[in-house]
């Protein structure tokens, strides 16, 4: 978006009441799309494989050998949970070496959701081992992703950034990117023109 | 663990680093173009448009390497395919689409095409398969080249390296050969990962550098011809023909020229220095035609006509200094340095002149062009024609071409400063800010000048407001001077046709605005106003009827200096008011300030003029003790049959009529001065008969008379009589004093004392006093 951030730069430097107003906006905007991904997340009954869900795993005692419904801690889903896990993010702004850095968002910081958002996703070869798995149950991992991939949708195998693919945030973000974009891009238009008739106004008083 | 997904991010150098590869190599030349360009032209070339001069040196260089690509496909398309101009325009449109739309550059897509083409026979063919490679291409994450390799062994009957990249080939389908089976599940196992690939940020940012050049090369394609015949005539003609020139011929000819031709050669020098500059600055020229160009190509109309403009200014500026410094050179070395020929002195003029008005030509041009914003075309033909001619005849010269100039440490950094500076206000202008540099003369000029006229504007206002304030103060004075004029005519409670005409004249208004005004003064002390009164009070006011009664009620409420409960309930209930508000308004009407928001501005100045003509009134009365009753007419009598008189006059009247001497008896200085007229003329106060004197010369006032000077009479002749003062006759016979006593009275003395008060006070004014109306 060429233009909409150097913008956004602008009001933080030059109007940085504006760039508040404008984080406002952008909050609204990004609301209903935090609302759809959240939509997209199954509940604790749809969710496969069903012994993921919340209490569907025991967690292993450390007692003898790790029988096939006990976790050692795999995170186990919880609707409610990565529900309110997604959040979004708007307007951080840090200073880096050579500027600022806005980022608006959403974020799933829920980790049994975003596992369910890009499980399957990694390639093949990331999947692989090296080593001979130990493990009584070497192809869980397989079988979880592949229950999920049946179930719940195949994402393409991610290759670079961008190309990302995810069953909740990034699938309610890539529907709605460009409405999204436009509206930011309106809010940020509508902040630059006030901050700009300020700097005319100003302007104006020293022009002969 | 958590999942970002961001809709808006901002590159910088922790970013996408294939992003900020991009970016930061676009940056880097620009920015670069921005310091050769300020080297060379200084300032005003790099606030012209630095970007756009390496955009139009950058795109000479695209459109070649362009050029070499299209001419390669073209004729691998004719030569495979047999393909028409036209269908390879189309091919060419096809591929620029396919670029922008997919972030693949053209310069992959065209080999690819060439060889599918070459594989297929058919262009059409091979745009279909070259979509599919791009699809595979993106989907199996390999480049173009490697995608359109495994399609065309696909058609040579070999899918392995489309099964490598992930298509489910089944071993029936390698059996069986079936191509357009494999081409479909290609197909469908890569479909819209070209698209989706194309939506990403990365190749967001390609196929905007695609677009960009794009541009670059569309530019150059426009500007390459400008360029080398630009060239051609610069460094292929006209510096090697001086050049040739010079060195054929040296001091010999120094010495030969007459005066005359001192002269021509004089300017045949200063035109030199014009080829001198331009040769020495090329590279300004070059860039010049570029930004023409890079302008037009990347930017908007209105920021081409502001470019040319500049362009324009900065050109004469150049042309300008080049020719006052060249002019001023010649005339310091009295052409000394410059020795002309003998031979072809006539065609050597000719061709002078013909320079000249080449030189003229183009000068004109650009003024006709300023400020027009129409599209510059640089033509060197007539000038290149004219330079040969003028290099042929040229034989005799020589000129020393001079040392290049080179810059100071201070020069530099000052160059160093000035680009620092323009970046700056480049960055600002991004967001459409025109800042106000501290460093650019012409900006500190015009911020000098925007003082000069702030503070000007300072020192208008503030005489304005003397002004405006002396005026209220006349006309303050005028509403007291009317109101004292005023007075004066109505001292006989009647203002005559001929008052009214003399107060207009007087006034400088209108007599209807004199009545108008008199009917203001009058209305609120009379209890009951007509309705044309109150119209008339309205109009004048500029109020509405109501407001106007509203307002002259609340001022007869307030008239006697307070404001009773009675008073408050009436215009409560007449007027729909609350307590509050009514106390408020009167409030504010009595202060004289503004009644209500409701009150338009006429009516405060209308009120206020009333405020100010009452003050003057009860000055007026507070001076002369005078007691004025409010009983004024209701209406003017306005008499048609008297003469209007003046204050000055009727004094005028009265003292020279004093000075007139007595006329008989009927005089009324006779009548009621006591004086008489004696038969033969003189002035007696002593009228014995009217007087009732006797003969012996002492008057008897036994039947009463009034004396008004020291006289001697005869009294008590006929009776008892008293004489009494005349200011004492209200107390003869008895008089009545009615002793209202307020509050309490204790003690005798009290008492006493009242009575007394009350007697000594109706005394004072001349009431009765009896005896018998005693109240306590």
């Amino acid at each position: 978006m060429q233009g909409l951030t150097e913008n956004i730069i602008a009001l933080e430097r030059f109007a940085p009441d504006l760039k508040r107003e404008l984080n406002k906006e952008i909050r609204g905007i990004l609301a209903p799309i935090v609302l759809e991904a959240k939509s997209y997340l199954p509940s604790n009954g749809e969710i496969h494989p069903s012994g993921w869900q919340k209490g569907g795993f025991k967690r292993f005692n450390g007692i003898g050998p790790l029988s096939q419904d006990q976790t050692r801690g795999f995170i186990a889903y919880d609707a409610e949970r990565a529900k309110s896990g997604i959040k979004q993010t708007a307007a951080t702004s840090k200073k880096n070496g050579t500027g600022f850095r806005n980022t608006y968002g959403i974020v799933q910081r829920d980790a049994a959701g975003a596992i369910f958002e890009t499980a399957g996703r990694g390639s093949s070869a990331s999947r692989s081992r090296s080593k001979t798995s130990r493990s009584r149950n070497p192809q869980a991992s397989q079988h979880f992703i592949g229950v999920i991939q049946r179930e719940h949708g195949v994402l393409p195998t991610a290759r670079g950034e961008g190309k990302d693919k995810g069953r909740a945030v990034i699938r309610a973000v890539d529907r709605n990117r460009f409405k999204a974009l436009n509206a930011i891009r309106e809010a940020v238009d509508k902040a630059s023109a006030k901050a700009q008739s300020r700097v005319d106004s100003i302007i104006s008083q020293r022009e002969v | 663990m958590a999942i970002v997904e961001r809709i808006i991010t901002v590159y910088n150098d922790k970013g996408s680093k294939k992003a900020v590869k991009d970016l930061a190599g676009l940056e880097k030349k620009f920015a670069n173009a921005g310091k050769k360009i300020a080297k060379a032209m200084g300032a005003a070339a790099v606030a012209t448009a630095a970007l756009a001069v390496k955009l139009g040196v950058d795109s000479v260089k695209a459109a070649i390497a362009d050029e070499k690509s299209q001419a390669l496909l073209a004729n691998s398309l004719r030569n495979t395919t047999g393909a028409t101009d036209s269908a390879i325009a189309a091919t060419e449109a096809w591929i620029d689409q396919t670029q922008r739309a997919y972030g693949v550059v053209d310069d992959e897509l065209r080999p690819a095409l060439a060889k599918l083409a070459a594989m297929t026979g058919s262009v059409t063919s091979a745009q279909k398969l070259l979509g599919l490679a791009i699809d595979v291409s993106a989907g199996g994450g390999v480049d173009l080249g490697a995608a359109t390799n495994a399609v065309t062994k696909a058609l040579q009957g070999n899918y392995k390296a489309l099964k490598n990249l992930g298509v489910p080939i089944t071993d029936a389908m390698v059996k069986s050969k079936d191509l357009n089976a494999v081409l479909q599940l290609t197909a469908k196992t890569f479909a819209g990962a070209a698209s989706a690939r194309a939506n990403t940020f990365e190749f967001r940012m390609k196929r905007l550098g695609i677009a960009f050049d794009e541009a670059k090369e569309s530019l150059g394609k426009a500007l390459m011809p400008a360029l080398e015949q630009l060239f051609a005539i610069l460094i292929t003609k006209v510096i090697p023909a001086i050049q040739t020139f010079l060195a054929e011929n040296g001091d010999k000819l120094v010495g030969v020229m007459t005066g005359a031709l001192k002269a021509v050669v004089g300017f045949g020098y200063a035109v030199f220095k014009v080829f001198q500059f331009v040769a020495k600055h090329k590279t300004i020229f070059v860039t010049l035609g570029a930004i023409f160009a890079a302008t037009f190509v990347a930017a908007k109309v209105i920021a081409f006509v502001t470019a040319i403009t500049n362009l324009v200014k900065a050109y004469k500026a150049i042309r300008t200094a080049a020719l006052g410094a060249a002019a001023a050179q010649a005339a310091a070395t009295g052409g000394v340095s410059v020795a002309a020929a003998v031979a072809g002195v006539a065609a050597f003029a000719a061709t002078l002149g013909g320079l000249y008005l080449v030189v003229n030509q183009a000068n004109n041009a650009m003024d006709a062009m300023e400020g027009t914003g129409e599209e510059v075309e640089f033509t060197f033909d007539g000038l290149n024609g004219t330079t040969e001619d003028f290099l042929a005849s040229l034989k005799g010269l020589n000129v020393d071409l001079g040392k290049t100039t080179t810059k100071t440490k201070e020069q530099i950094a000052a160059d160093l400063k000035l680009i620092a500076t323009k970046k700056l206000l480049l960055a600002l202008a991004k967001f459409g800010v025109k800042p106000i540099s501290e460093t650019d003369p012409t900006q500190l000029e015009a911020a000098r000048l925007n003082l000069i006229k702030q503070s000007n504007l300072a020192e208008a206002a503030r005489i304005q407001a003397i002004i405006e304030n002396i005026a209220q103060q006349v006309k303050l004075n005028e509403a007291v001077a009317r109101y004292n004029d005023l007075l004066g005519v109505v001292a006989d409670q009647v203002i005559s046709a001929e008052e009214v005409a003399l107060l207009a004249k007087k006034w400088g208004i209108t007599q209807e605005a004199v009545v108008a005004y008199t009917t203001a003064i009058f209305a609120t002390n009379d209890a009951k106003l007509s309705p044309a009164e109150i119209d008339l009070l309205a109009k004048q006011w500029g109020v509405t009827k109501q407001q106007a009664e509203i307002y002259l009620d609340f001022f007869k409420a307030i008239n006697d200096g307070k404001l009773d409960p009675t008073e408050v309930n009436t215009l409560m209930t007449k007027w729909g008011l609350t307590n509050a508000q009514v106390i408020d308004y009167a409030k504010k009407i009595s202060e004289g300030v503004t009644p209500s928001a409701l009150w338009p501005t006429p009516g405060n100045q209308a009120a206020q003029s009333w405020r100010d003509a009452l003050a003057a009134l009860n000055a007026y009365i507070a001076a002369t003790q005078a007691t004025i009753t409010a009983t004024l007419p209701p209406s003017l009598v306005v008499p048609t049959d008297v003469t209007a008189k003046s204050k000055a006059e009727i004094a005028a009247l009265i003292k020279a009529r004093e000075d007139l001497p007595i006329s008989g008896p009927n005089d009324p200085r006779v009548l009621y001065g006591g004086g008489r007229v004696a038969s033969d003329g003189s002035i007696s106060y002593f009228d014995p008969a009217r007087l009732g004197m006797t003969s012996g010369g002492i008057p008897k006032l036994a039947t009463g008379g009034i004396v008004n000077s020291p006289t001697i009479a005869m009294i008590g002749e006929a009776g008892p009589e008293a004489v009494v003062p005349l200011n004492r006759m209200g107390s003869m016979g008895g008089a009545n004093v009615n002793v209202v006593i307020n509050g309490s009275v204790t003690t005798e003395g009290d008492l006493v004392n009242a009575i007394r008060n009350a007697i000594l006070q109706g005394q004072n004014n001349g009431q009765a006093i009896t005896k018998t109306a005693i109240q306590l």
